[in-house]
């Protein structure tokens, strides 16, 4: 564990304000992390799904940590898309 | 005069009917739904297929999977706006905790296991128990929600063969060839009538699209054969002297490659070396049964195979990636099957290395007088302790003639038994169900399940007096 803190801010542009709120319902559950040292904090404005992730944990946590944010957003995309083409 | 079968599916069918037009209703209202699905693949099956119906409808709606009910979830649904819920697959057993939070808000529960506690006004139960049926083997907790979409819109049958899935994942093909049976027929009939399920009569390996065939024998442990279950190299062996031709060019090729006359030669041999092994635990008959095939879904991948689909849900999720297994039942394909397949090879390392320590000679599995105790409160994930469990019942490494109960320690600190037992106990008229109930509930626990498997919840510290009491539980029907 490191005192420096690091931060990443992601912003993702979806087609709709509907879809990037749908986005960030389906991804919230992942911003509950135990500890103080990693924190998610997701959020849409109109068509964009922002996250910002700030972590004590060393580089190495910030980015796995961003990698599963950014899976989860294409998982919950590719579902929206399918049910979507369902309808 | 009890009711007869026609008037018990009257009485199954009235509830499911009412919720769809109950639903129907949310949608016309524009009320926001919420959905919570168990985690495990009945539960996630079922989910997937009330989220398709919800969706084809419009509907606003959210699902989460949850593990099991909880007041930690009806206080963060109470705390909500007061917007219906669906509970599916799970909340038949907590009524009177529901009532408590939830007794203003519109509650549709689709569950089929044992219910307890006592309904309330804002409430619709549907659940095979409620009629008299058998929630076990008759319908799951996915075909509960199947006959609900099906009510909801008739064009949902496409979705019957999710319900294949979730019930061949909650083990309801206990049945003679495995063959799903009772109300889960009509499903599988639905299936095959609308063009998205075969069934036919075949091997039964474990990874008939997706594994080579040596590994799938290998993995194959429904009958358990001595010398090739869990032996891949053995396995190997015994094909190539066979004569099979196990690879397509550079690729291997899977069991449901293999032609008519193949699969009759191997499952010839395999009748005669398990015949040769003298093995009692082994009937060459179970290596046959019913194969359920989702006909719309690519070949050689999970999700051909109704039992392999049902292992990738179980997979996902025993590794906590319950979403991946939800999006899957929602028709998400590409690299959230990608993803899944990985939780699939993420879970299978997992256990083997549970089974490894379970089975070394550091006596990890204690034998005692009526059945053998595992203890993995340090070792084994809760989410695995149940598979471990079945694995090694099923395997020969024990004696069937005890059970296995198996401790593992929650997040939430509490301790999760699993207790397994060889279908060969049913003859003495063991009910490990019955035993958990009983003793969990001398500990201030809570325990249930089916005969020969079954799992109890109990307080930490309490394990050996729990322990204690299920030795003369034991002892009374095997002693």
């Amino acid at each position: 564990m490191t005192d420096r803190v690091q931060e990443a801010y992601v912003v993702i542009m979806c087609d709709g304000a509907g879809e990037a709120e749908s986005i960030v319902s389906a991804i919230s559950p992942d911003n509950i992390v135990p500890g103080d040292d990693l924190i998610v904090d997701t959020w849409n404005e109109d068509r964009e799904v922002r996250c910002v992730v700030s972590c004590r944990r060393g580089l190495r946590s910030l980015i796995s940590t961003l990698d599963d944010i950014l899976l989860s957003v294409k998982i919950a995309d590719n579902t929206l898309q399918s049910i979507q083409k369902d309808v | 005069m009890p009711p007869g079968r026609d008037e018990k599916l009257d009485i199954f069918f009235q509830p499911i009917h009412e919720a769809a037009s109950t639903i129907k209703s949310f949608i016309k209202k524009g009320l926001f739904i919420r959905v919570y699905c168990h985690h495990d693949a009945d539960g996630v099956s079922a989910g997937g297929i009330i989220g398709r119906a919800l969706g084809r409808l419009g509907a606003d709606f959210r699902i989460r999977v949850w593990k099991q009910m909880d007041d930690l979830l009806l206080k963060d649904l109470a705390s909500e706006s007061p917007s219906p819920c669906i509970f599916i697959d799970l909340g038949g057993g907590y009524l009177d905790i529901i009532q408590e939070y939830l007794k203003d808000v519109n509650v549709i529960i689709l569950d089929h296991h044992e219910p307890s506690g006592d309904p309330f006004p804002s409430l619709i139960h549907a659940n095979p128990h409620l009629s008299g049926l058998d929630g076990a083997r008759e319908v799951s907790g996915s075909g509960v929600s199947y006959f609900v979409a099906k009510s909801l819109d008739s064009k949902n049958v496409d979705l019957s063969c999710v319900a294949v899935v979730g019930a061949l994942g909650d083990l309801q093909d206990k049945n003679e060839e495995r063959e799903l049976k009772g109300i889960n027929a009509t499903i599988v009939r639905d299936g095959i009538d609308a063009n998205v399920l075969a069934v036919e009569k075949d091997l039964l390996f474990f990874g008939r699209e997706t594994r080579p065939i040596h590994r799938a024998l290998s993995l194959t442990t429904n009958p358990f054969i001595p010398g090739l279950s869990g032996h891949e190299d053995q396995c190997l062996g015994f094909l190539v002297n066979l004569g099979f031709q196990l690879k397509d060019g550079e690729r291997w090729r899977t069991l449901a490659e293999l032609s008519k006359d193949e699969k009759q030669l191997l499952f010839s041999k395999l009748v005669e070396y398990i015949v040769e092994s003298g093995s009692s635990n082994s009937s060459p008959l179970e290596l046959i049964g019913k194969v359920y095939t989702l006909i719309r879904e690519d070949k050689l991948t999970f999700l051909r195979d109704g039992r392999e689909f049902s292992s990738l849900l179980n997979a996902c999720s025993r590794t906590q990636k319950t979403g991946l297994a939800l999006a899957i039942c929602l028709g998400s394909r590409g690299s959230t099957l990608h993803e899944a397949e990985a939780a699939v090879e993420e879970y299978r390392r997992t256990l083997a290395k549970y089974l490894d320590w379970a089975a070394s000679d550091q006596g990890n599995v204690e034998e005692t007088d009526f059945c053998y105790i595992l203890r993995g409160e340090k070792v084994v994930d809760e989410r695995m302790i149940g598979s471990v469990s079945s694995i090694l019942v099923a395997s020969n490494i024990l004696n069937p003639s005890k059970p296995l109960i198996s401790i593992a320690l929650t997040e939430e600190g509490m301790i999760k038994v699993s207790a397994r037992a060889s279908t060969s106990l049913l003859e003495k008229g063991l009910n490990l169900g019955t035993i958990m109930q009983k003793a969990a509930e001398l500990v201030n626990g809570r325990g249930g399940g089916h005969d020969v498997a079954a799992g109890a919840l109990i307080p930490v510290g309490s394990e050996d007096p729990f322990l204690h009491e299920t030795m003369i539980l034991l002892k009374e029907v095997l002693g």
